[in-house]
């Protein structure tokens, strides 16, 4: 079989056009060349320069680290005192470890002090003789929250290592010898084997303890006897049921930091867990994990100032809390200060930066995918808004909507209602549903509808009206198969966008939305068949 | 390794909507020229001024205070058809046919006044992605008996596809019971591949696999050749010459008494007609370069 002989087409070929035909597709060959060429150096210089900026952002920034417009909290101890003779004040000073990071101020009063290591502890002493003095000592801290997972698999089985006798043995304050405690003991444990089912059974003791709400000395037995007990009760008590049943347990002390003034600190224990110091609050909550605002100042069972007695003595901890500026160096653009110096919301930045990047996944999706949705916005939109409503109650109101929109369509196809009169009609039908959406969450209580159900609403509508006219044109299967493949696009780029890391990434480093432009760029000029092509013309070449 | 030949194979031989876009469709038809197709008005001007046969139109409502007008002076007529100028894939196209005084839509009774929303909906734009629209009254397109033996309801239409005025590709377009009279594909209709060179009908895909009998008549298909074949392609060679338009499908019919006319100009047409004719879109542009009718 030919295309076609002369014969057929001979038309074609007397005509006088066809020179000028030919010269003009010509030259609009060479066109399209000439334009590919520039637009790959545009896409390519687009791709590569935010990246480059980004590489030299992290490298002139001291490498790659935490992410994300994390707090820094400057921590000042703030002493005064007076004293008739001498005067000696001890404290401890905080280390670097896994979860803290810290810098110290090397202010004037702080020089005065003497800075020296006891076991695992850094601590300061000031000496002197003085009427009336105050000392203030400031450091910087950076935290990292932790969450470690105790394996299942691990039995329990005692510990009796020469190494560890510190941590397994009983002290004036730890009664882990005692029998009440050796009982109490024996009997949480019960017939357990494993190690975590222990330490949870412990854990779950301590925890319903109710606290107390002064901050007082409290010991093992203490915490037993009155059933109250503040932090370091409960400490106590948790780290001596650990000992008495052979398990290394000790108590570590530090502040819980917020942006305030204040005198109480806090303490947790840390469980020898194989080789590894796992942390647990039994008051806060945290069961072999920490949030990022736990500053850690010492470990063992100490008291955090020590003072000769017959001291006049105050003290007040001021905590300032400050954003930590993201790889500042270089910053093209730096959203976070923008944000904290023009008081701007953060969520309108993320929007912003969010939108181009959902659009960007939704061309990839249709193009080279091949998924079909209700335009390009509407996906990017509505994930946007799932951010704000959580994913399941977010899709529940859309569907609810669409639905509405659909029954309503109904009736008024079969009365003839004019077009426009109906698209009003339908958006009434909206707001009624969403009115009443927001009538029964707010009754429930499933659900705070208040602002950010608004914008939601006014995509919702959007999509009804596309939905609607997709209905009358080409009936509610295929509208509702365009709506279903609409919503997995939608979720598929919640997931993506809804992911913290993006989120601070585009953030810290805006300029990757020109990345992304180039990137757009290219695919416009893909011209490779999308994957459900290869599904849909299978039966073209199976002859 | 054979679905690795297999996607190579694809690759070579189909044209995907991408491809058709940036390759096609986008070189080869200016965008401003996008209306001569678009818009059926428009195209109908330009056929009628060089004498291409296209259904002859009784009426043009641009305006809802027209439509009574423009009404009365058509209903001298017992078969018309209604449609939107800028209207695409067969979407509100109203087919009315008279008997005793009374209008049947699909067989169904309809009165003036839904005849008047209709028309109103089409000037307001609701087939025409909101811009406002014209409403197009033209005459009826009476099948020729070839078509009316296969199935004997809807307008059957065949689309040739056109590049730089070489015909590539040809299908004819057959409305089933389940397409409710409509002949698009997606809707349900069968697309039938035709034998260029002499308009014999290949075989028919449903959408899912391919035939050789009409699904509700078993009338057989493939085999049959299509009357006035020759006069078909000459007429879509004529109008890709006379439209600025160098990637185009045309649409034709063929009424029993007339013969063949052009019923619109598609500048994006869809790539089902590759499953119709079991061949890619690629394929048949290779071969017209080998024949040297393309370069």
């Amino acid at each position: 079989m030919g295309v076609g002989s002369p014969q057929t087409f001979g038309i074609y070929f007397q005509n006088p056009l066809e020179s000028m035909l030919k010269k003009q597709v010509v030259w609009q060959n060479e066109y399209v060349m000439k334009e590919n060429k520039s637009l790959r150096a545009i896409a390519i210089a687009l791709i590569m320069l935010p990246i480059l900026i980004i590489l030299v952002r992290i490298h002139k920034n001291g490498g790659f680290t935490a992410l994300g417009g994390d707090y820094k909290y400057i921590i000042n101890y703030e002493f005064n005192f007076q004293s008739d003779a001498l005067y000696k004040i001890t404290t401890f000073l905080p280390v670097n470890n896994r979860r803290q990071e810290i810098h110290l101020h090397n202010s004037g009063h702080m020089s005065a002090g003497s800075v020296f290591l006891d076991g695992p502890n850094k601590l300061i002493q000031w000496r002197g003789s003085s009427d009336d003095a105050n000392i203030s000592c400031q450091f910087e801290f950076r935290g990292k929250p932790v969450a470690y997972l105790i394996r299942g698999s691990l039995t329990y089985e005692p510990r009796f290592s020469g190494d560890l006798e510190e941590y397994l043995s009983a002290t004036q304050f730890i009664q882990s010898d005692d029998p009440r405690i050796r009982e109490l003991a024996t009997e949480l444990s019960g017939q357990k084997t494993r190690l975590v089912e222990i330490i949870q059974a412990f854990y779950d003791f301590v925890y319903q303890i109710p606290s107390s709400s002064s901050s007082e000395f409290t010991d093992a037995l203490m915490a037993l006897d009155r059933r109250e007990a503040s932090c370091n009760g409960k400490s106590r008590l948790f780290v001596s049921l650990c000992r008495s049943m052979g398990i290394p347990a000790r108590v570590v002390g530090g502040l819980i930091l917020e942006e305030t003034a204040k005198k109480t600190s806090h303490s947790w224990i840390e469980i020898l867990i194989e080789d590894t110091w796992v942390p647990f609050d039994a008051l806060n909550g945290y069961f072999a994990s920490l949030p990022a605002h736990y500053l850690e100042l010492y470990r063992g069972d100490h008291f955090l100032i020590t003072r000769n007695k017959d001291l006049m003595f105050d003290y007040l901890y001021v905590i300032k809390k400050d954003r930590v500026y993201d790889y500042p160096v270089f910053a093209v653009l730096n959203i976070w200060q923008l944000m904290d110096d023009a008081g701007i919301a953060h969520d309108m930045f993320k929007m912003l930066l969010l939108l181009p990047f959902g659009a960007f996944l939704v061309a990839v999706f249709k193009n080279v995918i091949g998924f079909k949705t209700y335009g390009v916005f509407l996906p990017v939109l509505i994930s946007l808004s799932l951010l704000e409503t959580g994913l399941v109650p977010g899709l529940l109101l859309f569907t609810i909507i669409i639905a509405v929109v659909v029954l309503v369509n109904f009736p008024l196809t079969q009365w003839h209602i004019q077009y426009n009169a109906k698209i009003s009609l339908m958006l009434i039908a909206v707001v009624i549903t969403a009115l009443l959406a927001i009538q029964i969450l707010h009754t429930t209580g499933w659900l705070v509808a208040s602002a950010p159900l608004f914008f939601p609403i006014i995509i919702l509508t959007i999509i009804s009206e596309r939905m609607a006219r997709k209905i009358e044109e080409e009936g509610t299967r295929n509208a509702t198969e365009l709506y279903v493949t609409t919503l997995l696009v939608t979720v598929l780029i919640y997931f993506v966008l809804s992911s913290e890391f993006i989120q601070h990434f585009v953030l810290t480093f805006p300029e990757i939305i020109l990345t992304i432009a180039g990137i757009n760029l290219l695919l416009g000029k893909w011209i490779g068949l999308r994957v459900m092509e290869y599904y849909r013309f299978l039966n073209v070449t199976s002859s | 390794m054979k679905w690795i030949r297999k996607i190579a194979g694809m690759q070579s031989s189909i044209l995907g909507i991408n491809e058709r876009n940036l390759g096609f469709i986008y070189p080869n038809n200016a965008r401003k020229n996008y209306k001569y197709a678009d818009d059926k008005y428009l195209t109908k001007n330009i056929l009628h001024s060089h004498q291409i046969a296209c259904p002859l139109t009784y009426a043009m409502i641009d305006a809802i205070g027209k439509i009574e007008q423009a009404w009365q002076a058509t209903c001298e007529w017992n078969e018309l058809v209604i449609k939107p100028s800028k209207g695409a894939g067969g979407k509100g196209i109203m087919i009315l046919k008279k008997k005793n005084d009374q209008w049947f839509s699909q067989s169904k009774p309809v009165s003036e006044q839904d005849i008047f929303t209709h028309i109103a909906n089409i000037i307001f734009g609701i087939y025409s992605f909101g811009d406002s629209d014209v409403a197009l009254i033209e005459e009826y397109i009476r099948p020729h008996d070839i078509f009316y033996q296969i199935f004997p309801e809807g307008v059957p239409d065949i689309r040739v596809i056109l590049l730089k005025g070489v015909p590539l590709m040809g299908m004819l377009r057959m409305p089933t019971s389940r397409s409710d009279g409509k002949a698009n594909l997606h809707q349900g209709g069968l697309g039938i591949g035709i034998d260029m060179k002499t308009g014999r009908l290949k075989e028919a895909y449903d959408g899912e696999k391919h035939i050789t009998c009409h699904p509700d008549t078993k009338h057989p298909i493939t085999g049959l050749t299509l009357p006035h074949w020759d006069e078909i392609i000459r007429m879509s060679l004529k109008a890709a010459m006379k439209f600025p338009l160098h990637y185009l499908g045309v649409d034709l019919v063929i009424d029993q008494r007339k013969g063949p006319m052009v019923m619109e100009l598609n500048v994006r047409p869809g790539l089902g007609i590759q499953l119709a004719n079991r061949e890619g879109l690629k394929d048949a542009i290779y071969r017209a370069k080998q024949e040297n009718l393309l370069n």
